[in-house]
């Protein structure tokens, strides 16, 4: 099975949210171990098990299969803002 | 899911405060995102029922479907699905989860 490479699932993501910004990063260079910080308003009062599920969705069944391991931070746009200050 | 199948969950979360399904088990863990979960809930020294999903298929799919969830490991407090390894490591870091098993200690 090929794995999808963090472009394709920045692309994946993107297109069922399209209000978010993505970023997927490889942090082992190992193409297996990814790592996805999601910043999107969709986020907004709604808690961690939501915001994943969001995400989930958007993935589809890649779970099954094309993604093995995926890190994933949600974040609204404020609380992005306050992670980086 | 299968009626038999959902009451052996239902069964297994709500007799147990704490239950975690996972890729091998607490003293072995198979996978990192597990081995991270169980060491959180050993460093808190909380008491908690391991599910190796690797040796039973059934459970392995039908806790994704149960759960809504795609992934393991998933951590079941009191019955509640609580969230897999970014969800309990965000937890563990902001003090939530401290407050969610001291809660259930003192009931």
């Amino acid at each position: 099975m090929t794995m999808m490479t963090p472009k394709e699932i920045e692309t994946l993501i993107q297109s069922a949210m399209p209000n978010a910004d993505v970023q997927v990063l490889d942090p082992m260079n190992d193409g297996v171990h990814l790592s996805a910080v999601i910043v999107s308003r969709d986020f907004e009062g709604q808690n961690r098990i939501n915001r994943h599920r969001m995400v989930y969705k958007a993935l589809g069944d890649a779970f099954s299969g094309p993604i093995h391991a995926l890190q994933m931070s949600t974040l609204t746009p404020d609380e992005h803002k306050a992670k980086q200050s | 899911m299968n009626p038999e199948l959902k009451a052996e969950f239902d069964k297994l979360v709500q007799n147990n405060d704490v239950v975690l399904f996972m890729k091998g088990n607490a003293d072995f863990p198979m996978c990192g995102f597990s081995a991270r979960v169980a060491q959180i809930l050993n460093h808190m020294g909380t008491k908690y029922v391991d599910i190796n999903v690797l040796e039973n298929d059934a459970i392995r799919e039908g806790v994704k479907e149960y759960s809504n969830w795609p992934t393991i490991p998933q951590l079941y407090v009191k019955g509640e699905f609580i969230g897999g390894c970014d969800i309990i490591s965000e937890m563990f870091e902001a003090g939530e989860l401290q407050e969610m098993l001291d809660n259930l200690n003192a009931a």
